[in-house]
């Protein structure tokens, strides 16, 4: 046997390709992918969630079923007078909003937080925290705020996003598996996440329309209805803005433009907060 | 924030490994050259005749060589899609290269004039053990059979 020392050529056991190349494609088809299914998925969990029945879901996140509640609750003496008082305000613009949303039930109930907020909960829950009674003037603009949760209910929103955070949980885990913290897993999961913000933009848009609508019907006008975000906007300067595509949430900018335009084609006199709930805003935390 | 995080990372590996990938390729392929004369080949034994008159010992080469952050990443995404992972393919190729290499290294220093009946084995080193599918390190291990003429022939040329 004879040996001919030959030196082989480069490219046979690796493929000769710029690695950027296919790191661009696979990405680019990558997010591509996802969107389009959490889309999808998102679409079909939406178009399900008209046919549970409102007392259905009201069952299933009563207190002693799936209800979550993120804060701790204010069961002070002062905190139980001032729920009250929101419960009847609720009560009263639930009234007003009519006959169609009838089988709706609320709940209201408030959260020992500082930070000016509210959330709608499944199954009829208003959450509102302390914070909230330093963010308004007048009655009209908690009662924006809480029409606001209310019109989230009434379309069914606090329903719709856990059902879509639930299908596109389960296809996440499905494609990715359970022991999610690589680097890998994160990415696809923040385009899922992004791509689920588009409509919580959109649903938020829909609710402030509802909102001002049954402040219009309730006072018979719409001032202080962007009492609210105005003050946001306030803090927002103060601690600087998320930029509009990775928020939950409109710009506030926009918000508090539609809303002032509103205010001012209906204009009226403002109903003032009662002395207690004004007082309420200014509790210590000792006296919780 | 996370996107910055990942990007960044992304970045570093590119550039690190690129650079180490390429050094490390130069480096070979100057070697190859330099042992070029030694054969290596998978047939077991000598030709009968000559056995008597040869020496013959293991040698081995041993390389692990990590994958880059970048390559990493790429080659998880290719596995969402499926097809050749070619992002792996430089990383096996570096390893098995070097192992062979230094297999010769020790091969040159036993005198050797062929080795026979060489293998090559790899293993994964993963980083984390709870993860099996994901691979941090390759290991690559060369062994063979280093072939050097005896004492009793050797004599016979000098004399």
């Amino acid at each position: 046997m004879k040996y001919t020392p030959v030196q082989p050529p480069e490219d046979i056991n690796v493929t000769p390709e710029h690695p950027l190349k296919s790191f661009f494609i696979l990405t680019a088809g990558t997010i591509a992918v996802v969107i389009t299914i959490v889309m999808m998925l998102g679409f079909f969990a939406d178009y399900l969630v008209k046919y549970i029945p409102v007392e259905y879901e009201q069952q299933l996140f009563s207190q002693d079923g799936l209800y979550i509640m993120p804060f701790a609750t204010d069961y002070s003496e002062k905190g139980k007078h001032v729920r009250e008082y929101l419960q009847t305000l609720v009560d009263e613009l639930h009234t007003t909003a009519g006959e169609k949303y009838a089988d709706h039930q609320f709940q209201v109930t408030i959260a020992n937080d500082i930070n000016a907020n509210a959330f709608a909960v499944p199954g009829g829950h208003i959450v509102v925290t302390r914070g909230l009674f330093s963010s308004v003037e007048s009655e009209n603009g908690l009662s924006m705020i809480l029409a606001h949760e209310m019109a989230h209910h009434y379309e069914r929103h606090p329903l719709r996003s856990t059902g879509r955070g639930l299908v596109v949980s389960v296809f996440l885990l499905a494609l990715l598996g359970a022991d999610g913290s690589s680097f890998i897993q994160g990415f696809i999961g923040n385009t899922a996440s992004i791509t689920n913000l588009a409509f919580s933009r959109k649903q938020e848009t829909e609710s402030d329309e509802f909102a001002v609508d049954l402040l219009l019907k309730f006072y018979g006008h719409a001032s202080g209805a962007a009492e609210f975000f105005q003050f946001i906007k306030l803090e927002e300067e103060h601690y600087g803005e998320v930029p509009s595509f990775l928020s939950t949430h409109p710009s506030t900018e926009g918000r508090i433009d539609t809303l002032l335009e509103f205010e001012i084609k209906n204009p009226g006199e403002k109903k003032k907060l009662p002395d207690f709930v004004r007082d309420y805003a200014h509790i210590t935390d000792q006296e919780i | 924030m996370e996107i910055i995080i990942l990007l960044t990372l992304l970045a570093f590996g590119y550039f690190f490994g690129q650079r180490a990938e390429k050094k490390h390729f130069k480096s070979i392929i100057d070697r190859e050259k330099a042992y070029l004369k030694l054969p290596v080949v998978t047939m077991r034994t000598p030709p009968a005749i000559h056995q008597h008159t040869l020496n013959s010992e293991l040698v081995a080469g041993n390389a692990v060589i990590s994958i880059d952050f970048f390559k990493k990443f790429v080659a998880s995404l290719k596995m969402l899609f499926g097809g050749h992972v070619t992002q792996y393919e430089s990383l096996l190729d570096r390893a098995r290269r070097e192992a062979l290499l230094r297999m010769k290294e020790q091969a040159q220093h036993k005198n050797a004039f062929v080795v026979l009946n060489a293998r090559v084995e790899t293993a994964s080193i993963s980083k984390n053990s709870k993860r099996r599918n994901s691979v941090g390190a390759v290991e690559v291990l060369a062994y063979g059979t280093a072939v050097s003429l005896g004492d009793k022939i050797k004599n016979e040329i000098n004399s």
